[in-house]
């Protein structure tokens, strides 16, 4: 077989055509469509076709797509009808034939050969269906509609094109592993598009929010992954029974959105030569309340989000460049010297369709390059084919390493004048709700913020389909623990993916090659709108995130792995479930500084020389009806915080009191942890009536003593954290002993001059009878609500009663946020605005085997406690935080 | 050698029960102190087991002892009986057992209730100037001056506690009600109890922060 290359640069594609069934004239039946009188209706039929490669090239660089094979002997002929209108408009029609295809490899290949791929797929397409609406060209599949005309104004305009298309099934592969989304549905059409050539650039505009221009679906029956590169492509059953081909899956995911707003295209990247700049200024929106933007479904529950808005924005733009390294490896380059990212959606609804809200989000990401200490901060993404993994006999190597920098930005904070708060900072001409990236939400009319986020990083990410061992005869150091309690240190050499050997699991791997990063929040702030709160001070509340093991603020490199499977871990009943996302993993931590609790100006409570070793197996994130719940499966984890340099009988790192470079030494500690089945959910709801300043009876009816009631009305997120800590068994028969060993929960502190305390073993325990499925409980309800603030006691003629009893209570009255006095009935007007934690922490029973104390961690420890037992706990935490001035 | 330790400064500390005869007011100095700037002002209330526990008040958990009781077992580990908890709540019990080789445990037993405030605070600051403390320096203490980091708590005033109460025990074991393995029957001797009701009031500030 003759094979030619036709390669041509940049803005020219290569074909080459290796074998296409020779034409044929058409014969007279098929003349007579052809001659219609108002257009050209062409049929098309091409049985198989062959393409030996498509190439799109850059300075030499090239991505391409090799061995096409689209094979229409399955279906029908594809039906093209041409017409001109009476305006000139062009109109094209396109009907499309049910086809197969197959693409041998996605790749780039640079200027000395050196060719990868990113993956491999094949598929297959439904023919033309109008859905069975013919006026609604939403439903429409199989179908490409190009209707181009002049707009009057010089402009090509677009209204009214579309491209539809119903996949039974598309597969990436990547090493004869096969991700896989069954019956995809995907929709693009353009209600009012032109095309506006300017000097220099290229522009699409798409309307504006009266007039949006596009609307954007896609829609998937089924995600899942096979181990078989050979499963035929489209019919696998039915997702939700038990013959499926798929077996588990990640589950159902839609998309509906619109857009408007100009996507421009300019010729040259970042760099000297050939490239690509795409400046968005686009808007996505659905704010249509019978149509979810987004809903994803697992196991029959919902992650569902409702008026949604997303504003995307570039002043320098998005360049795209193929490039090479040093080693000539060729990779696609993408580079943003600033971004910024802004959404708000209201009524996301986890768990229970049909369930409450969990109240109105909103946030914004601003990404901007920067230099910080004379070091270049940049945004960009390399992605070079090929990935981490080859296939196992080591022919082919398939998959996506990417090199990523971040740089995400806020103005620091304001000091106002006269006053030791600080407020939401802005740059230069900006608004300070402009110049933030936060995260908020909305609680019944009043918006917290997580503000003031800055966070930067650079790394490699790798992503590979890879299969796992067989469950029934695992590795022996699959359940290896390399963190050894008695040496009080780490072994590379243990572990199932350790230094010197890669243990796979079943799924999509990501793989963390030396990722630093660092983040950290300035602070929340509150008001009943986005000004108010970007004008209030600076407060506490970021050390909640705590409660899902979120640092307030953190600098870290990150190692290892992390594997997601199809399919959850549990669902309704707590256990099984076939939908959702299992993950298995081994992450390193390593150089970590980590903030418990920190002010704006860096000042609290600080971790440093962290190093957290993490290994999870068959944990899982699941949407059930108590919400999104992560389920950290069989999870061991050291957390060592400093070391104790036994030479020196120092201190390196450890518990920082004050600033992170120059505070007070707290000493070093390592916390070990051995869960199985602990879960950590996040679902709506608030506090409703809160007891305030007094105590709630036992019937929940009386606020006793000096306290009110205040509504904290009924929207609110929750969070539980339901924590089980196993003990490893003795018995070598027990099920869980090969789980459990080498691995334990203890915790030691070693003070500065080398003092070191103990708690060992400990677990929680159903109580006497055993057992340990209550767990460690910590149940959150957070709300945003305007609450009680008293002034100060004032006692200006010394006769020990304050002056500002106005009320006669004996207590200093209620002020607003400005000062001034209210009465008690103005609070839910009035009542300056705090933050409202309901704590609960419960546990029917909890074992600690044990307080020891010896003078250096490497000295014989004496004991001081030899058991504690507490039975029978629950202690709660009802508090409203508010920011004073 | 540098003796590690936390210090606890009570600039002002102010406390009266309510059934105290009155106490001189703070002086102006500390009030400005109180006032607070930058920080955080909590209110709320903590509790214990305020409607009971998990471990015996749930009747569908252990069969056999209706809420507001504690099972007894025998040696087998079948219930045998059971104990009423005071007021129908069972408190949280906390064990303790100091040596190994001892065969009795130090008991807190059935803590529960509350205490709630309005208005404490809390702030950090760097103070230039403060209370000196006594720091152990090579075999003996110095007096230093603070200018440090602190943590400031500005006390609420009022703290109520609301029937607050737990027993001081001793018992042969940990879990309550559960025998000993050689079969010896659970015992616990209460020693006395403290039940604790009414308002306290405290003021002032109190300064923590760590030291070499």
């Amino acid at each position: 077989m003759k094979k030619t290359t036709l390669t041509l640069s940049a803005l020219t594609l290569a074909i080459q055509a290796v074998s296409v069934s020779a034409l044929e004239a058409l014969d007279d039946e098929s003349m007579a469509n052809v001659s219609g009188q108002s257009g050209v209706t062409i049929e098309l039929d091409p049985g198989q076709l062959d393409i030996g490669e498509i190439s799109y090239s850059q300075d030499g660089v090239a991505a391409n797509m090799r061995d096409i094979n689209i094979n229409s002997g399955i279906g029908s002929a594809s039906v093209t009808t041409i017409d001109i209108d009476s305006d000139g408009t062009l109109n094209l029609f396109n009907q499309l034939g049910a086809r197969e295809f197959t693409v041998g490899g996605v790749g780039m290949t640079g200027t000395t050969g050196i060719t990868n791929d990113f993956f491999s797929l094949r598929g297959a397409t439904q023919a033309y269906s109008d859905g069975g609406t013919t006026g609604d060209l939403t439903d429409d599949t199989g179908v490409f509609r190009l209707n181009m005309g002049d707009d009057g104004n010089g402009n090509l305009a677009f209204d009214g094109s579309q491209v539809g298309l119903f996949f039974d099934g598309l597969h990436f592969g990547d090493d004869g592993m096969e991700w896989i989304i069954d019956d995809l549905a995907m929709s693009a059409i353009i209600n009012y598009g032109r095309l506006i050539v300017n000097d220099g650039n290229v522009e699409f505009d798409f309307g504006t929010f009266d007039n949006r221009g596009l609307r954007l679906t896609y829609e998937a029956a089924a995600i899942g992954l096979s181990n078989d590169p050979n499963i035929a492509v489209g019919d696998y059953g039915d997702p939700n029974s038990a013959g499926y081909l798929l077996g588990d899956t990640f589950g159902s995911l839609s998309v509906d959105l619109e857009a408007y707003g100009t996507f421009t295209i300019e010729g040259g990247g970042a760099d000297i030569g050939e490239g690509i700049t795409f400046i968005p200024a686009l808007t996505l929106i659905n704010d249509d309340d019978d149509r979810p933007a987004f809903k994803y479904t697992d196991d029959g529950y919902v992650i569902l989000a409702r008026n949604f808005r997303g504003d995307f924005s570039t002043e320098s733009g998005l360049t795209l460049d193929f490039e090479e390294d040093d080693a000539n490896n060729p990779y696609l380059a993408l580079r943003y010297e600033d971004l910024t990212f802004s959404f708000s959606l209201d009524d996301l609804i986890l768990g229970d369709e049909n369930g409450a809200a969990l109240g109105s989000f909103r946030g914004q990401v601003l990404f901007q390059d920067g230099l910080v200490d004379g070091i270049e901060r940049k945004n960009y993404l390399h992605l070079f084919p090929g990935g981490d993994i080859a296939s196992a006999d080591g022919s082919t190597q398939q998959g996506i390493r990417a090199q990523v920098g971040w740089n995400i930005v806020s103005a620091a904070p304001e000091a106002q004048d006269g006053e030791t708060f600080t407020t939401p900072g802005s740059f230069a001409g900006k608004t300070a709700a402009e110049s933030n990236t936060y995260f908020a939400m909305n609680d019944d009319g009043n918006w917290v913020y997580f503000n003031g986020f800055n966070g930067w990083g650079e790394g490699e990410v790798t992503l590979d389909l890879t299969s796992g061992p067989d469950m029934a005869s695992l590795p022996s150091d699959y359940y290896a623990n390399p963190y050894n309690s008695a040496t009080g240190q780490f072994d590379a050499n243990v572990g199932y993916d350790r230094e010197n050997k890669v243990g796979t699991y079943d799924g999509l791997r990501i793989d963390f090659k030396d990722l630093r990063g660092e983040y950290s929040f300035s602070g929340v702030t509150v008001g009943t709108s986005e000004e108010e709160a970007m004008d209030s001070p600076y407060m506490g509340g970021t050390e909640l995130l705590l409660a899902m093991e979120v640092f307030p603020s953190y600098s870290f490199t990150l190692n290892g792995n992390l594997t997601i499977a199809p399919g959850g871990q549990i669902n309704s009943d707590g256990v099984g479930g076939t939908q959702g996302l299992t993950l298995n993993g081994d992450l390193r931590i390593t150089d970590g500084d980590a903030a418990i609790t920190v002010d704006e100006f860096g000042r609290g409570v600080w971790l440093t020389g962290v190093t957290y070793d993490l290994h999870m197996r068959g944990a899982s994130i699941d949407v059930t009806e108590d919400g999104l719940t992560f389920n950290k499966g069989l999870t061991w984890s050291t957390i060592q915080v400093g070391q104790y340099n036994s030479a020196t009988g120092e201190i390196e790192g450890g518990i920082i009191f004050g600033s992170r470079e120059d505070g007070d030494n707290l000493g070093a500690f390592t916390l070990e942890r051995l869960e199985d089945g602990t879960t950590i959910s996040v679902a709506s709801g608030g506090a409703g009536q809160v007891c305030i300043g007094g105590s709630l009876n036992a019937g929940g009816t009386d606020c006793a003593g000096a306290g009110r009631f205040e509504d904290r009305g009924e929207q609110g997120l929750t969070i539980k954290v339901k924590a089980k800590f196993a003990e490893a068994p003795t018995d070598v028969n027990d099920p869980n002993y090969y789980r459990y060993l080498g691995k334990g929960n203890r915790f030691s502190w070693t003070q500065t001059n080398g003092t070191t305390l103990t708690l060992d073993n400990f677990s929680t325990q159903d109580g006497p009878q055993g057992g340990n499925d209550y767990g460690l409980n910590i149940d959150l309800k957070l709300d945003v609500a305007r609450t009680a603030v008293r002034a100060s006691f004032i006692d200006e003629d010394g006769d020990g009663n304050t002056d500002n009893d106005f009320d006669g209570d004996g207590r200093p009255d209620l002020i607003d946020t400005n000062g001034q006095y209210i009465q008690e009935s103005e609070i839910p007007e009035r009542g300056p605005l705090g933050f409202a934690v309901f704590g609960r922490v419960h546990f029917k029973q909890l074992n600690i085997d044990g307080l020891k104390i010896a003078a250096t961690p490497d000295s014989t420890p004496q004991t001081l406690i030899s058991q504690i037992v507490v039975q029978n706990a629950d202690i709660q935490a009802n508090l409203t935080a508010t920011p004073i001035r | 050698m540098t003796f590690n330790k936390l210090v606890l400064s009570i600039s002002t500390l102010m406390v009266a029960s309510s059934a105290m005869a009155e106490m001189k007011a703070i002086d102006d100095f500390d009030l400005s102190e109180i006032s607070g700037k930058g920080g955080v002002y909590l209110s709320g209330e903590f509790a214990i087991n305020k409607d009971g526990g998990p471990l015996w008040d749930d009747p569908n958990e252990v069969s056999g002892f209706t809420p507001g009781s504690r099972p007894i077992f025998d040696g087998a580990g079948n219930i045998v009986g059971s104990e009423e908890c005071e007021n129908g709540i069972c408190g949280l019990r906390l064990a303790i057992k100091l040596n190994e080789n001892s065969e009795g445990w130090y008991v807190l037993d059935d803590v529960s209730g509350g205490m709630s405030f309005e208005g404490l605070t809390l702030q950090t600051e760097t103070l230039t100037t403060a209370t000196n403390y006594d720091v152990w320096v090579d075999g003996g203490f110095e007096e230093k001056a603070v200018d440090d980091e602190v943590l400031k708590i500005g006390l609420p005033g009022t703290i109520t506690f609301n029937d607050f109460k737990f027993k001081f025990a001793v018992a042969n074991n940990g879990e309550f009600g559960v025998p000993l393995q050689d079969g010896t029957a659970f015992r616990q001797t209460e020693i006395f109890g403290v039940q604790l009701d009414g308002d306290i009031t405290v003021g002032g500030n109190l300064l923590l922060f760590p030291v070499d």
